[in-house]
Formats: structure tokens, sequence, C-alpha cells
């Protein structure tokens, strides 16, 4: 029993590990990838009627005529030791101010997401794998494949036309009062709710029909208590990879959202730059949202491990 | 082949699928005779018309004809899932055959890279590209198609690892034939069935994504006639008239419908174990 623990956490440990490197990667790639992006930093920073003189020195300033590698590992060193991730050229303050503002809206919309499309994706795909072929859940499944089509933008405007221009029930935009979160809400939880619905039907049908709920069955079991207690509980280990795989959805739903119903998110601040070629936030922000995901498929991954520890770590 | 159409012909939503696919086609194809404007005229005394005998669609902020717009529309929408699955399909597949069957360094860092690719949100990634290359739709295409990439290497190396040791290799093997020829006259057709599969839900996907960068303003670039686009035209007119953001929208949902009910037809008929 020690061994098999020793084992696990050895896997556990060379996963984290092997995450660092990634997110390094990652760090280094965007910066790289933006340097090459269009518009002189420092042009942009003093406006076009600056002299060429004033770009130069800015340009000295900020280490911009320094060779690639030297800006890559200054940066590095920015980040690691100091936490500074630079200057937004729109609001010149440091970036992750300005992230720190407009990551709990997205944080909240995205908790929101996951928890809506969890446990409502769940419970229907349960119901539709009991009661497959029945009417409800052909229902459920011509629904699914509706809300599967659907840009997230489209159903947003679609919710933003009826229930607040033409219903005058759920306000339009802004963020903060329980009745601000529900459209947004919607929007962003139908596409993954819709896939983790699929995902347990399926993974429901799988072992359902297993022998051990044949045997289940025939020692006495009522057929209910049979479902729950053993089709659950194994069917349980997919959904939460599944989360884990309807991240990056549940992001873009975010972005998607934010635009949608105007608020004051990340999603909408990483679209904004994009326009005002903001590339220091830009780069911060990609870096920490990738960060963010990185991590936490990294803690689904070590949970799923610790579930089922058949199941190999890659 | 045949069996296959003939298996799928009794799959009612992969024919609904094929239709809602066709007529979307067609209606690209044959867009200049459809289109009973100039998708691009305006007619700033008639804004925002409602829909109309005269306009079937409307017009929109600039007195354009919506319907004649969606139907050219359908052109870049069409072009953006299919060349976005091309470019990934081809060079994904490409990587994961190399990976899957020489494996050793090569393989690891070809599927070191897709994992690199993978830790960004897909969305934010093609939004990155884009502030990169500048917004365009063709940047934007380029951009879902890199995204895209890795799943097709994942799921072709997956395959490849597994074929690799069949007995129809091991005979070809046997008989003298070189690597290339078995990768690509052995592992590559039976790889086949997953690439399909990837593929038709692979354009609804691109669709959407591109449609979704046009939305956000990174994408196709005004006056273009792109669905996504024109959503996010009829946006700041919502309350006065909603139908220019109701008629671009509902074609993408539509044309997105048909390609998943056909994908997911042939999926169940190519391989329903994947189901």
């Amino acid at each position: 029993m020690k061994k098999k623990l020793v084992k696990t956490l050895r896997r556990i440990g060379l996963r984290i590990l092997q995450t660092i490197p990634l997110l390094l990667i990652v760090t280094i790639l965007t910066f790289i990838l933006l340097h090459f992006a269009p518009g002189d930093p420092a042009q942009l920073m003093l406006g076009s009627d600056a002299t060429p003189e004033k770009v130069e020195a800015l340009r000295d300033e900020l280490g911009l005529n320094n060779p690639l590698h030297i800006q890559v590992w200054d940066f590095l060193k920015g980040i690691i030791l100091e936490g500074d991730f630079g200057v937004s050229f729109q609001s010149r303050r440091p970036v992750v101010e300005d992230i720190a503002q407009t990551l709990p809206v997205t944080i909240q919309l995205s908790i929101i997401g996951i928890i809506v499309s969890t446990i409502v994706g769940v419970l229907v795909g349960i119901i539709s794998a009991v009661r497959q072929y029945s009417f409800l859940d052909n229902a459920i499944r011509v629904i699914v494949l509706f809300a599967v089509s659907m840009p997230a933008f489209w159903l947003g405007l679609m919710l933003l036309l009826v229930f607040a221009v033409q219903l005058h029930l759920l306000p339009s935009y802004g963020w903060g009062t329980w009745q601000q979160m529900i459209l947004p809400g919607i929007t962003i939880s139908t596409f993954p709710l819709a896939m983790i619905t699929r995902m347990t039907r399926s993974n429901m049908l799988e072992v359902i029909r297993q022998d051990y709920i044949r045997t289940a069955r025939a020692k006495g079991l009522s057929a209910n208590k049979v479902i729950y207690r053993h089709a659950l509980r194994n069917a349980f280990i997919p959904v939460v990879t599944i989360i884990g795989l309807q991240l990056g959805v549940l992001l873009t739903g975010a972005v998607l959202a934010e635009t949608v119903f105007a608020l004051p998110g990340l999603g909408r601040l990483v679209i904004d730059s994009v326009y005002a070629r903001d590339y220091p936030l830009i780069r911060a922000a990609v870096i920490y949202i990738a960060f963010i995901v990185t991590i936490i498929n990294l803690i689904v991954d070590v949970i799923y491990t610790l579930l089922d520890p058949r199941i190999e770590l890659h | 082949m045949r069996m296959i159409w003939l298996r799928l012909r009794r799959d009612k939503g992969a024919l609904l699928g094929l239709f809602l696919v066709t007529v979307v086609v067609l209606m690209a194809i044959f867009a200049p005779l459809i289109a009973p404007y100039d998708p691009n005229a305006q007619n700033l005394s008639e804004r925002r018309s409602l829909p109309s005998s005269e306009h079937l669609m409307g017009q929109d902020t600039y007195g354009r004809d919506i319907f004649s717009r969606i139907v050219y529309g359908s052109r870049n929408t069409l072009m953006a899932g299919i060349v976005c699955v091309l470019i990934a399909g081809v060079i994904g597949s490409f990587l994961g055959l190399i990976a899957g069957f020489y494996e050793g360094k090569l393989g690891n860092l070809i599927m070191r890279s897709m994992d690199v690719v993978l830790a960004y949100p897909y969305f934010l990634l093609a939004i990155l590209i884009v502030a990169v290359l500048s917004p365009g739709l063709f940047n934007a295409i380029v951009a879902v198609s890199i995204t895209t990439i890795p799943s097709y290497a994942r799921t072709v190396r997956s395959n490849t690892l597994v074929l690799k040791n069949s007995l129809f290799v091991e005979a070809a093997r046997a008989l003298g034939s070189t690597n290339r020829w078995i990768i690509f006259k052995h592992i590559l057709p039976n790889s086949m069935a997953s690439i399909i599969v990837l593929s038709t839900v692979g354009v609804a996907t691109a669709i959407i994504s591109t449609a979704a960068l046009s939305y956000i303003g990174l994408g196709a670039q005004p006056p273009a006639p792109e669905w996504g686009l024109m959503l996010s035209e009829g946006r700041s007119y919502l309350t006065s008239a909603p139908h220019i953001s109701i008629f671009s929208g509902l074609s993408i949902v539509l044309l997105v419908l048909g390609f998943n009910l056909f994908g997911d037809g042939l999926r169940d008929v190519l391989d329903p174990r994947l189901k």
C-alpha cells in the first residue's frame, strides 16, 4: 500500500516538474511573438507627434534596441525577481494593476460557468442516459445539438434582445448585482453544459451496461440504488477531465460574453489592448491566463490520478 | 465508399445536416445569381429598414441589402472553415505521422511543441496571433488553423503508434517496402477515418472561431460581407433594428448545425467506438 502511495506521489511530482519548463516556454514565446508585432512601442507610448529624438531616447531607455535574447532575459528577470510585467501604454500603470482590476469579474463569471455547466450538465446527462430512447432523452439530445452549434456571441445577443430589450426583465450591461449575472452566466455556460451532458450521457450508458451493474441488480438492489451508487461513482471520473478540457471553451465564452454584455473583465481588456496595440498588457494578460489554465489542468490531472490509480499520468 | 454512403443514408440527422451544408455551398457558388443586390451597394436613405418584399431580410445600417450580404457572406464563412481545416489537417496529420512513426527525439520534439500550443487557451492564442499579424480574415484563418493543428497531430500520432505494429505493416516490411511507402500507403489511409471525423466537426468549430474573431473586430474587416462581422455591426442597433443581427447569427447557427449533424452521422458510421 505504501509503495503505491510513493509511486503515485512521485508521478505527481514529475508532472509538476514538467509543467515548469512549459510555463517558461509559454512566457518566452509570448514575448517573442509580440516582439514581431507591428508598431514601435516607444512611438506608441509617446504618440504620433513626438520627435524622432524623443522616440529614440525612449527606445534606449526601455531597452528596445538591445538584441532579442537580452530583451527576453531582462523580461524574465523582471517577472521572477520583481513581478514586473511592464507598464501599460494606455493607462500608464503597471499592467499587473490593470489585470488585477479586471480579473475578479472574469473569475466570477468563469466560476458561474463551471458550476452551472457541471451541475446541470451532469444531471441532465444522467437523466438522458437513464431514460435512453425516451421522448425526454431525444428532446435533450436535440437541444444539446443546437446548443453546441450556437456561437456564444449570438446566443448572448439573442438573450439580450429577448430579456433585456423586449421584456425589460434583466439589465443589459454592467456587473455587480445578481440580475446582471444571469444573462452572461447563461451565455457562458451553454456550450460547456452541452458538452458535459453529452459526455456524461455516453459514460453513464457505458457504465450501466457493465456486468457488475447486472450483478448488483441480480443481488436484489433496487434499480435506482444500483444506478446512483455504482454508475455515478465511476462516471464521475471522466467528468473531472472534461472540466479541464472545457476550460479553454469557458474562457472563450468569457471573452465573448464580456464583449456582448460590456462587462469590465479581463477578456474585454485583452481585446481593447489589441486594438490599442498595448503590447505590454496583451503580453501580461496572455501569460497570466495561460498560467492559470495550465495550473488548473495540472490540478485536474492530479485529481484524476488520485481518483483512479490505474490511469497513467500522461 | 458506397458502403459508407448506404449506411449514412439511414441516418436522418446526417441527411438533414448534409442538406443544410449543401444549401449553403450552393448559395456560395451561385451567389451572383441568387443575390438580388450588390452586397456593398449602400443606400443611405433607407437605413436599417425592416424585411420587406423588396429586401427579404431588410437593410443594414448603410442601407445595404442584408439578404445579398448573407448570400455573399456564405463564401467568406465557408472558405474560412474549409481552409482552416485543410491547413490544420494537412500540417497536423503530417506532424502526427512523423511523430508516431519515427518516435524518438523528433517525435518528442513535435509533441512537446503541440503541448506548448495547447497550453494557451485556443481563442486567446488566436487573438495573440492576430495581434501579431494584424486584423484581417486571412490572418484570422491562419490563427485558427494554428490552434487546431495539435488535435490532428495527437490523433494521427496515436493512430500511427497502433498501426505501426499491425500485421500488414509487418508484411509490407518483410516485402521490403520503404518507410515512406508504409507511412503513406498503409498507415495514412487507415487513419483517414479519424481525420475525416475530426475535419467535419473541425469545420464547424473553425466557422464559429473565425466568426467570433470577426465579431470582436479581429477577423474580417468592413465592408466585407462576413456573418460574424455583420453580427457585430448589428449590435449597436439591437433595440431598433434587431433583424441585422438575427439573420446573420441564424445563418451561422444553421450552417454549423449542418456540419455537426453530418459530422455526428459520419462518425457513427466510420467509428462507433468514438461515440
